[in-house]
Formats: structure tokens, sequence, C-alpha cells
């Protein structure tokens, strides 16, 4: 599935080296991708921890720590 | 009784009615039912037939200076049952702190508590045939107390009022109705405080052409009774209800928006399950998040986006609704209180309609407080999926913007429950400095002149207004039978 609205379309390759490459907002858009297609979660534990501090980035609410998973 | 003006004469005989009310609708129904099972005589001038037509609609059309808004001929019906004829039968009753909003309610907040409306609740719920409710007001947890599922009632079929209570009408002999009989003006004493008739326009048949009365009501929606007060104080120089100059002004509607679009993670719901219907679910801001933050309250609902590039068929999929089949990515919508903005107003325009009175001019302002309210409801979700972990939000670039006009504002966009909403044109306050009528809906200034309807709201909260439009109507009916009883 592609994300309705989101403006990633080179969902091809793993996300380290995507991350590396993309544009912060691009980098946003193939996280919430990644959430899409690859059932992934969020955080260490699969859940955003309790005091994770949100943030927005090109519309995109999200835990800091998506943003870190993302650049693994 | 029910007498047609174009079809038969009415002689409304040399003894004044207890109460003359203008308008048909819902708030002049209830309110003439609810004093006629008090023994009062009461007579109903509606200034349409049973059904709409376009001549009749033709009479309320008017400019729009402001922004986008639907046209003011259509958004409301000029026939017996008013507005009800097209109403989508979605009620919630307002909150408690919705009569509390010291921070955004210019003047403070309603002189009137939600205690003083509640037992009129269940009186209303009926009037309006409400026989279905969905969901049960239930904090959700992952939202730290910002967000709650909440019931909604709702009237299915919608009660279209007149035909409700066309056989109750006709029946009474406590209650006359007349049809296609404008009230196109209003005669009062030489101090101009007190009423002493309604004009009757245009009718073929009327005989005389006006109706006396010891009480008058205007019960024509938000924007008519804003429209004749108005024009009665270019004679009486704003005596009448317009000291602190409020009349027609701090003009609402409900705010309405899709707010952005989500994506879920595996079993992810952002309903949860216990709090009712799979349908028809709500999410509400709560008191903890809106009392004292300057924002409007708002709700939430959802729509399911099945599958890539939906979202411009979004609109074609059943809206209010959550579809559990359509898999895992949604659009959520918010509608909002609008914030009261003295700046948002109507005015006389210099075109008069075939009755010769002028017509409205429609200024509708939204403000810098409104875009943030529909910006906060955006976030408050966004970051409710993420402490529950049950997805992600991408908020729409209109509202993270703040842009204007904003597409999709009001019921352009097709939802249900926004929109079409004529609120605050006579609000309601503790002293004449600040509003057009008191407590107990009595225009400052005059002795037996009421309003009622959406017009006395001093904040419109997020609920749908119709239900407290008719608790409004029969706590009014007390009001009037107690002082008709007193001589």
């Amino acid at each position: 599935m592609v994300l309705a609205g989101g403006s990633f379309s080179d969902r091809t390759g793993d996300a380290r080296d995507r991350g590396a490459s993309l544009s912060r907002r691009n980098l946003i858009a193939g996280v919430c991708a990644l959430v899409v297609s690859d059932g992934w979660a969020p955080g260490a534990s699969g859940a955003a921890a309790e005091n994770d501090e949100i943030v927005v980035i090109d519309g995109w609410v999200l835990a800091r720590s998506d943003i870190a998973r993302a650049w693994l | 009784m029910i007498v047609d003006l174009d079809e038969q004469a009415y002689d409304p005989g040399p003894e004044p009615f207890d109460v003359c009310v203008a308008g048909g609708g819902v708030a002049g129904i209830a309110l003439a039912i609810a004093l006629a099972d008090r023994g009062r005589r009461v007579i109903i001038l509606e200034a349409g037939g049973r059904a709409m037509s376009d001549v009749s609609q033709d009479h309320y059309r008017g400019d729009n200076v402001g922004l986008e808004n639907l046209p003011l001929h259509e958004s409301r019906v000029r026939a017996l049952g008013g507005s009800s004829n097209h109403w989508g039968g979605w009620c919630r009753p307002f909150d408690g702190f919705d009569f509390e909003r010291n921070d955004i309610a210019p003047g403070g907040a309603w002189p009137i508590s939600k205690e003083e409306l509640d037992p009129h609740l269940e009186g209303a719920a009926r009037i309006l045939g409400v026989n279905q409710a969905a969901g049960a007001d239930l904090d959700l947890a992952g939202s730290n107390g910002a967000l709650q599922a909440i019931r909604m009632f709702f009237s299915r079929p919608p009660a279209q009022v007149g035909l409700r209570f066309l056989d109750t009408l006709e029946r009474s002999g406590n209650i006359v109705v007349l049809l296609n009989a404008p009230m196109t003006g209003a005669e009062f004493d030489k101090i101009g405080g007190t009423v002493t008739s309604f004009r009757v326009g245009s009718a073929r048949k009327a005989v005389p052409d006006k109706v006396t009365a010891h009480l008058f009501v205007l019960a024509m929606g938000g924007v008519e009774n804003a429209r004749h007060l108005l024009i009665w104080n270019r004679f009486l120089g704003d005596r009448l209800g317009n000291r602190s100059k409020a009349i027609g002004r701090f003009y609402m509607q409900h705010l309405h928006q899709e707010v952005g679009q989500f994506v879920l993670l595996d079993g992810g719901d952002p309903v949860p399950p216990d709090s009712g219907s799979a349908q028809l679910i709500f999410l509400s801001s709560t008191e903890k998040l809106i009392s004292n933050s300057g924002l409007g309250a708002f709700r939430l609902y959802t729509a399911a986006l099945g599958c890539a590039g939906v979202v411009d068929d979004l609109k074609q999929i059943v809206t209010g609704a959550r579809c559990r089949s359509l898999g895992s990515a949604g659009a959520v919508f918010a509608t909002c209180e609008q914030i009261p903005n003295a700046a948002s107003h109507l005015a006389l325009d210099d075109t008069n309609d075939a009755l010769g009175l002028p017509r409205v001019r429609m200024d509708w302002r939204i403000s810098d407080g409104d875009r943030r309210t529909m910006l906060e409801a955006a976030m408050v979700f966004g970051r409710y999926l993420v402490r529950s972990n049950l997805g992600r939000l991408r908020i729409n670039r209109d509202v993270l913007d703040g842009a204007e006009p904003l597409r999709g504002w009001t019921m352009l966009s097709g939802a249900p429950g926004a929109g079409g909403h004529q609120l605050g044109t006579t609000r309601m306050s503790g002293t004449d400095a600040d509003g057009v009528v008191n407590r107990n809906c009595l225009v400052w200034g005059s002795r037996n002149l009421y309003v009622v309807g959406g017009s006395v709201f001093r904040t419109s909260a997020h609920a749908t207004p119709t239900l407290t439009i008719v608790q409004l109507s029969l706590r009014l009916a007390e009001e009037i039978q107690s002082r008709l009883g007193s001589g």
C-alpha cells in the first residue's frame, strides 16, 4: 500500500540507505511508508514511550523514536 | 388549526392571543405546543407553506461578502417545520463547561447554566423524536485526558417537525398556525418597548393584516431574528436590544474540516471497542483540555481509506461512520466550535426582497483562535495515535498553515453535523451592555418581545444545536407561563 497523500515514492532498498540520502521531508514520508508497508512498529518495545517527545515534521505527528528508528 | 392564507382567509377576532410566534420551525413549534399544553392561546406566523418552494426561498437570498459559505437561501428552509426539513437528525446536548467559557466569549460566559436546561432535555428529545443513541462517554486512556468517546443521539429518520406535529397542530384548540403568513413588521407603543402587534404581509386573504397578542416571540432562525431586529432598530434608535450593537454580530457556524490522514498499525483501532456501536463514534475534546484554553471545543470522526488514491473519493464514502472493513488507513475530520467574534456578522443590505424588507448581507469570518482550534484538534488526535501506539497521523497542509480561505470549511465538504448552523446573532447576556436578550430570552429594552433559537447562543460548543434550541424553547414556555399566570 502506498500511503495516500504521502510523497515518498522510492520504496526500494532498505531504510538505512534511504535515510542517509533522503531529505528530512522524504525521510518522514519514508517512515510512514514503512509503517504501512511493513507493519513496522515504532520504539524499541513496539510502543512509543510515555515520555517520548512528539514532533511534527512535514505534517506527520511522530514520536522522536520514530525518527531514530528510521535512521538505524 | 392550520390556515393557509394562500387558500383561505382568517379572522383572528378581537381578542388578543396570549402569544404570537413568528416562525413555524423547530423552536416555534416546540414553544407553541408547550404553551398550548398549559392552556395558552398561541398563533404561529409561518412565512412559508407546507413545503418548500422557490418563490418562498427567494425571500432568504442575501449577499455574502465574507468567507465561502452556503447560499443563504439554501442553508435554511422557509416552510412549516423550518430547517428541520433538511435536518440530519444528529443530537448532542451541550456539556456543562460549554456554558462557562469566560475564556472565549467576549463579555463572559452564558448567564445560564446547563442545570437550568437539563430539566427540559427529556422533553426536547421527545419532541425531536430522538430514538437512537450510539457510543458512551468514555475517556480514552491513551489521550492523557484530552479526548473522550462520546454518546451521540439521533432522530431516525430525522424528524421533520412540521410533519411530525401536523396532526397536533391541526387538531389543537389552542394553536392557530397561519401559513404563507410572513411577519413583515411590528407595531410598538409610543415608548418603543412594547410590541402591540405583528404585521402579516402579502397574504392575499388575510383579514386583518396584523395580529395582536400579549407577548411576542421571534423564532425564525439565526439570520431572520437578527434581520428583523436590525430593521426595527433603524426606527427605534437601537433601543430594542441593541445598546451593545450586538445584533447580527458574533455570527457563528460550526467549522468543519478534514484535518489529516492516518495510518494504523497492526490491530490498531482509534475507537475503543467498548465505546459503543462500530459506527457513528465520535471522539471529542474534554473539559480538561478545553477549559481556559482559549480554544473552541471539537469533535473528531474518521472515515476509512481503502487503498492508495482514495483520498479524492473520500467524500463519496459514508462520512460520520467508520468502516471496519476498509483497511488500515483513514482520514480524520474535525467539527469545531467557532470562537465568538464580533467581526463575523450579518448586516442589512441595500436591496429589498419582494416584501420590501432589506435583504441580509453575510460577512462570516473566522479568527486565529479558530485556526488554532482546528490545528489543536488534529494534534490531539495525532498525539493520541502515538501515545497509544495505534498509528500515525499526517496533518493536512491547509490546517497546518492556517491558510485563508481554507478549503472545506463548513459543510461544503459534504460531511454531516457541521455548517448550516447559524448562531449567536442575538446573543444572551447578563446585562444589556454586551448582548441582545436577557437570561429569559426577553429582548433588552422590551417588555414583551422574546427571541428563541440558535441566535441566542453565546457560545456554540461542538454539539449540534437543535436539542439545545428545543430545550431553550421549553424553558421559555415555562417563563411565559409564569409571566402570564401572574397577570
